[in-house]
């Protein structure tokens, strides 16, 4: 490997957060993030997405096959959907499927649906990556994880939190539409909730590590004027959206 | 174009050319990989698609042989320069890939599902749902909370007392600790 050669390598730790699925799905990308790259894994519960690697990039990790036909074709686009709301780049990984033991090699025929997914994705500003094992993926993570560093976006907050920061972590992470990092950045960056309130869009975008747009949403979010009216019954009252459900 | 044809397969340079006169303009370029590694071309090759100052997409043929500097031109096209790249087998896929490129270009933005924004929740629900988050706090209490209070900015800016009054002293004094300290 180029390991010793490439300058970058010496740089500060870099740290990832992976998506406590991928602990039975990819643990060779997770031992090889750790053990060849030396790369800081904080293993939490993102949900919408398989890898963090800066301020602002998710990466999602797919298996080809899953790219390959329609089965699929709800639950990837409703994923890269979400992420897109969340997150200001994103990176999908396509990895070649692993042959299981004793199965002879997978023959890979492409499919038109297989191009149209790729073009989509293109057209829609997604970076596409395409690895042929778990180890060539934690090498993609890497490189992925040291280019934004580069851009000054790589994660700088201790990634891991307990008792009353925990607490506000949970609450930034019902944000609408809020990364988990950005609600990572704001635990730290702000003393109290009612700091992080009392703040401008500006002081938030800074504070969460979010682009102002961003921000505003948070603030809107904050300062919204609620109306009871307007609450879908059924959230209101646990035993009303019991019957609906029921009937 | 300012590549010299003999690095580009002759039937994938003319599908290119259909392309320039799309709006949304995207340069296809398509090369054999170990053209590009042998023959050094990269530097001028990249330097003219970063010269026409658009987003290219180039399309390698990754093949057994070609293999190994798939890893190398990758790390190069997409990490440090920003473009995309796609490898394909042989020129049939090529041409596979070329056209599903060029559908989707000339589609209309809305019909990507990537770029479809997802139905947002109501206001009312997200508020709601976050100030549930509120150790102590759930349905009923964050409800009457709302009610009483309006906004997750003046719950964060109402004294203890004031809280008192709508959900009892214990909870009150909890709210009141989580939000600000």
């Amino acid at each position: 490997t180029a390991l010793s050669r490439d300058p970058l390598e010496k740089k500060p730790s870099l740290c990832i957060l992976v998506d406590s699925r991928e602990i039975s799905s990819g643990a060779e990308v997770i031992s090889s993030l750790k053990a060849v790259h030396g790369v800081k894994v904080q293993v939490c519960s993102l949900s919408s997405s398989d890898y963090i690697v800066s301020n602002r990039m998710a990466v999602e990790r797919k298996f080809l096959s899953e790219l390959l036909n329609s089965v699929n074709r709800n639950k990837v686009t409703q994923r890269i959907q979400r992420l897109q709301s969340m997150f200001e780049r994103i990176c999908v990984i396509v990895e070649k499927d692993r042959i299981k033991p004793g199965e002879t090699s997978r023959f890979f025929q492409r499919t038109q649906y297989y191009d149209g997914v790729l073009s989509a994705l293109v057209q829609a500003g997604v970076k596409i990556l395409f690895s042929s094992c778990q180890e060539e993926t934690a090498g993609l993570l890497k490189d992925l994880a040291l280019v934004e560093q580069r851009k000054n976006s790589a994660i700088r907050v201790p990634t891991e939190v307990e008792g009353h920061k925990q607490e506000m972590l949970n609450f930034y992470l019902s944000f609408p539409n809020l990364s988990y990092l950005a609600a990572l950045n704001m635990c730290h960056y702000f003393d109290s909730v009612k700091k992080m309130a009392n703040s401008s869009p500006s002081d938030i975008a800074t504070g969460a590590q979010v682009s102002l747009q961003k921000a505003e949403e948070i603030y809107r979010h904050l300062h919204y004027g609620f109306d009871v009216q307007m609450l879908p019954e059924n959230l209101c009252a646990k035993g009303r959206s019991n019957a609906a459900a029921k009937s | 174009m300012r590549i010299k044809p003999q690095y580009c397969c002759c039937n994938f340079y003319s599908s290119s050319h259909l392309l320039s006169g799309s709006s949304h303009l995207t340069e296809i370029f398509s090369v054999a990989l170990h053209h590009l590694v042998i023959n050094k071309v990269f530097s001028s090759l990249f330097l003219s698609i970063q010269l026409s100052s658009i987003g290219g997409i180039v399309i390698v043929e990754k093949t057994q042989i070609s293999d190994q500097y798939f890893l190398a031109v990758q790390k190069l096209v997409v990490l440090e320069l920003g473009m995309v790249l796609l490898p394909v087998a042989n020129q049939g896929e090529a041409s596979q890939l070329i056209t599903q490129l060029v559908r989707e270009q000339s589609k209309d933005h809305n019909s990507n599902p990537f770029l479809r924004k997802q139905c947002s929740q109501l206001a009312e629900s997200s508020v709601f749902r976050t100030v549930q988050q509120i150790p102590g706090v759930g349905k009923t209490k964050a409800l009457l909370l709302l009610q009483e209070f309006g906004s997750i900015h003046r719950l964060c800016n109402t004294s203890v007392e004031e809280l008192e009054l709508v959900v009892g002293q214990t909870v009150a004094q909890q709210i009141y600790t989580f939000l600000c300290s």
